[in-house]
């Protein structure tokens, strides 16, 4: 007994002088990668609140609720979408989410972020520019039927006519784009799993060539492989978006009163050879 | 001498038999190429080739930060199991000795750390479910479909949860789903014996309003003989969301069955009876940094248990009624450096044990027992220090003062050192004033997730008890004496020093292996040497499969020394289950589970008493419907 206790004091008195772990702020992200450390450089620049991060990938097995119990975080933010399935099941601390591409958010759930797909407006702007009114686009009903809804809204106002198809399954790609040759004066590439996958990219651009019509991108990736503008976010200033966010919850701000938004910063480059090709031009295509 | 050759010679037989195991499974684990994961892909749909995915070394689990020794079992683990009640859950956990483990819903004895069941509290939706007569909580009453996750202090805990000297067992139940307005599963398994587990439940969210309800019926024509049981469940659950913050939650399990006890010449025992456990609760944020939780509880428990000759000539019958009412507050005010928690509970607990042929009772009291705590979690730098008092009005004996004081110190994000010292008690019996057992545990540990591939935390335990009931025999027993009794009761002092660890690994070709050992060297103030039948090696192993194409195989096993008497009672062998199960998804809100567990596959024997020996091998198969 006498052992014990001098060994716990012991230990107590060794360890004094130390840094500061308690924290406000539970970081859950999915995975370790390049662009995920960018957003948080990005949160950490607005949020000065204390941290910890925990990857998910890093460990078999996570039980968020005992952590939960153990370190009482004020906030969670959430990073991709493995992390924010995760962290909306608590229900108890308000949830922050950003590089979610499928956030679906519980109505009435204490959570909010930034999607990762930019305003459809910012899309329609581009085929305004470019001068084509009919824009077909797939989509898979599950991962992207809501963005395709309320882009349909805009592009109605925006006198555009989307041509949306619909693709369950990837192998369905090559044959709906086929269903919309001679229909269409563009493509509109939505960052969609099922849409775009590794066995489907090259027909878009194949598609592309053959008519003769542009495709819009979400990706600079893609420009190189025959994309004609590629319309993307800058990460690092989603992290600041969120940081700002998460700053304001801290500050007292609920989570209710702040809606989920877009990216703001949007980055646009263009294939000068695509473009020049179909005798096209982006007023500040770069 | 010779027990300990024995013992080392079922061990090395044993360990054949965990390495034949062992080698029959990698050779089944061939290395299936998960699924991607969905946020990689996502990633790579963006950055395509320029994605940099880094790979850490894998830990199975992070280190927990608390103080005390707290194991979890989360709801995946539990399916796993394909368990039947909380007794199937607790069987496979590090430091838990299982004493009676017969068919599936009949009574059992469980130890933590080997302090007895009558020094454990468990709690169900935070309402204790241990009688107030001898402080026994039937764990085999509480049907595993229900339980979401069991969170398991070893060691004492009475400056948090009142009257557990040895530890607490607390039970969360399954929440309302937040995604649908209606979901649920339907299960039924058949074995051996007739032994038939059927279920259903539902779950949803409508609005603000969450529900979760449940119903099923065990029944077995018993394993081993006069061991059958046929016992229905009902249990419900709705959590109302308050606008703005807080919710308001309302839980009841309504119980009933009967069930064999025992039978061994001349005499067995039945039981039959019925629990009905409610509780309204409210958990409610008052600031950004203070939370209330209040709730109130009611337990009423109805049980008879008959005593009769293996001819059914009625000896004596026992009528139990017990009630418990009561309530708790508690406030929690979180800061950058120190969470508090201040609370109450008032319980008014009444109690009535009949014996009708003795026209006589043996118990028929009431008391209000009324707690005030105060716990403290301060931090400074990666150091947390946790001092904590209680002070009890235990309403049958003296009131009680209870310190404790945990410390950790993170020496990493993912290694923690701990050390705990706390006084505790367990009121034993309403009946007895002197009924107050109490303990100076005093516990220091290390847990990691830094090794690469492995998860471990070790504990050294001292649990110095006093003033504890036994029953001993009398060195005076005169048989032709009639007033002369062969046992005596006595109060005694005991000592247990021990150690624990455990292990975990993270999967390599879909297989993950689990390993606890528990080593407790007790002795008792008025007995030289090591005091018998406190489990002195008690060894936990599980290897699981588990593949993308949701085939899951799951083996374990559990060897106890009780260190007994060896003429009575069998206890060299590992006793190892196996259990399968596949599951096929029809659409992506409906799956189908076909599963099947083989238990006590060698035929092991593990038992402390020839009254309760356990089943051989036997077998169920069954099938679960999600929607």
């Amino acid at each position: 007994m006498q052992l014990l206790r001098t060994l716990v004091v012991g230990i107590l008195l060794l360890l004094l002088p130390l840094p500061v772990l308690a924290y406000d702020v539970l970081v859950l992200q999915s995975l370790r990668e390049r662009s995920y450390d960018e957003a948080l450089r990005g949160v950490r620049r607005e949020c000065a609140a204390s941290m910890r991060t925990v990857v998910m990938s890093d460990y078999a097995e996570i039980d968020l609720t005992r952590l939960m119990r153990e370190e009482h975080p004020r906030l969670i933010i959430a990073v991709g979408d493995r992390a924010l399935e995760v962290a909306e099941r608590q229900r108890n601390v308000p949830v922050l989410y950003m590089m979610a591409l499928h956030a679906k958010v519980r109505p009435g759930a204490p959570v909010t972020g930034v999607w990762m797909m930019l305003d459809p407006q910012r899309y329609l702007s581009v085929f305004d520019s470019l001068g084509t009114r009919r824009v077909g686009v797939l989509y898979d009903p599950q991962r992207t039927g809501g963005y395709l809804k309320r882009a349909q809204v805009s592009a109605r106002r925006s006198g555009i006519d989307l041509l949306a198809r619909e693709v369950r399954s990837p192998k369905e790609t090559v044959a709906v784009l086929e269903s919309l040759r001679g229909k269409v004066d563009a493509l509109w590439m939505l960052p969609d799993l099922t849409a775009v996958s590794t066995e489907t990219t090259e027909a878009y651009f194949l598609f592309s060539q053959g008519e003769r019509i542009p495709v819009v991108s979400f990706a600079d990736a893609y420009l190189a492989m025959g994309g004609a503008v590629a319309l993307s976010f800058d990460r690092y200033d989603i992290g600041r978006q969120l940081g700002g966010m998460a700053q304001s919850v801290l500050d007292g701000t609920a989570v209710e009163e702040l809606p989920t938004q877009y990216p703001r910063r949007v980055l646009m480059k263009v294939n000068d050879g695509v473009l020049r090709r179909f005798k096209l031009a982006v007023p500040g295509g770069s | 001498m010779k027990k300990c050759g024995a013992s080392i010679l079922s061990i090395t037989a044993s360990t054949l038999q965990v390495s034949v195991m062992m080698a029959c499974w990698l050779s089944l684990a061939a290395s299936p190429a998960f699924a991607e994961d969905e946020d990689q892909r996502s990633l790579e749909l963006y950055n395509g080739s320029a994605s940099e995915f880094v790979s850490a070394n894998r830990s199975p689990r992070p280190a927990s930060q608390t103080a005390e020794n707290i194991t979890v079992v989360t709801a995946q683990e539990i399916e796993a199991l394909n368990a039947h009640t909380l007794a199937d859950i607790l069987t496979v956990i590090p430091g838990i000795q299982l004493e009676m483990l017969r068919t599936p819903g009949t009574v059992s004895n469980f130890e933590v750390q080997g302090s007895s069941f009558n020094h454990v509290l468990v709690l169900i939706d935070n309402i204790p479910i241990n009688n107030l007569s001898d402080n026994f909580p039937d764990i085999s009453a509480i049907p595993a479909q229900l339980v979401d996750r069991v969170e398991i202090v070893k060691g004492a805990a009475s400056t948090s949860w009142g009257s557990a000297l040895g530890g607490v067992v607390n039970v969360i139940t399954k929440s309302p789903q937040q995604e649908r307005p209606v979901a649920g599963q339907v299960s039924g398994s058949l074995g051996r014996r007739g032994t038939a587990d059927t279920r259903a439940e539902l779950s949803g969210m409508a609005s603000r309003l969450g529900y979760y309800l449940s119903g099923g019926n065990l029944r077995s024509d018993g394993l081993v003989p006069n061991n059958s049981i046929n016992q229905s469940n009902l249990y419900g659950k709705v959590a109302y969301d308050l606008p703005v913050h807080g919710v308001l939650g309302f839980s009841t399990l309504y119980l009933n069955g009967s069930s064999g006890q025992f039978a061994l010449y001349p005499y067995k025992a039945d039981q039959h009876g019925n629990q009905l456990l409610s509780n309204l609760s409210l958990s409610y944020p008052i600031s950004d940094h203070l939370n209330l939780e209040a709730a109130l509880k009611s337990k009423v428990i109805s049980q008879e248990i008959q005593i009769k000759l293996l001819d059914n000539t009625l000896l004596q019958v026992h009528n139990t009624e017990e009630s418990s009412v009561g309530g708790s507050a508690s406030l929690s005010w979180v800061s950058d450096l120190q969470r508090v928690v201040a609370g109450v509970d008032y319980d008014h607990a009444k109690a009535r044990l009949r014996v009708p042929q003795a026209q006589q009772d043996l118990l028929n009291r009431s008391a209000d027992r009324v707690g005030i705590y105060l716990n403290d979690t301060f931090t400074i730098g990666n150091l947390a220090l946790t001092p904590s008092v209680r002070y009890d009005h235990t309403g049958t004996g003296d009131d009680l003062f209870n310190p404790s004081f945990g410390v950790t110190y993170a020496l990493t994000d993912n290694s923690v050192l701990r050390g705990y010292t706390s006084r505790g008690y367990s009121i034993t019996s309403l009946n007895q004033v002197n009924a107050v057992e109490e303990v100076w545990t005093s516990q220091i540990g290390f847990e990691s997730g830094d090794i690469p591939y492995l998860w471990m935390k070790g504990t050294l335990f001292r649990n110095d008890t006093w003033n504890v009931s036994s029953t001993v025999a009398n060195p005076n027993f005169n048989a032709s004496d009639p007033t002369s009794s062969p046992t005596l009761n006595i109060k005694r002092r005991i000592l247990k020093k021990g150690g624990e660890v455990e292990l975990r690994t993270t999967p390599v070709m879909n297989t993950s292996l689990s390993a606890g050992y528990t080593f407790i060297d007790a002795h008792a103030d008025d007995t030289p040497g090591v005091l018998p039948l406190v489990p002195r090696h008690t060894v936990k192993l599980g290897i699981k499969y588990q593949d993308q194409h949701n085939f899951r195989v799951l083996l374990t096993g559990s060897y106890i020394d009780w260190n007994g008497d060896r003429s009575n009672g069998k206890y060299d062998d590992f006793v190892w289950d196996l259990h399968l199960a596949k599951k096929f998804s029809l659409s992506s809100t409906l799956s189908l589970e076909l599963f099947a567990s083989v238990r006590n596959i060698f035929d092991g024997e593990s038992y402390v008493s020839e009254r309760y020996k356990n089943p051989g091998a036997w077998a169920e198969a069954g099938v679960r419907c999600n929607f």
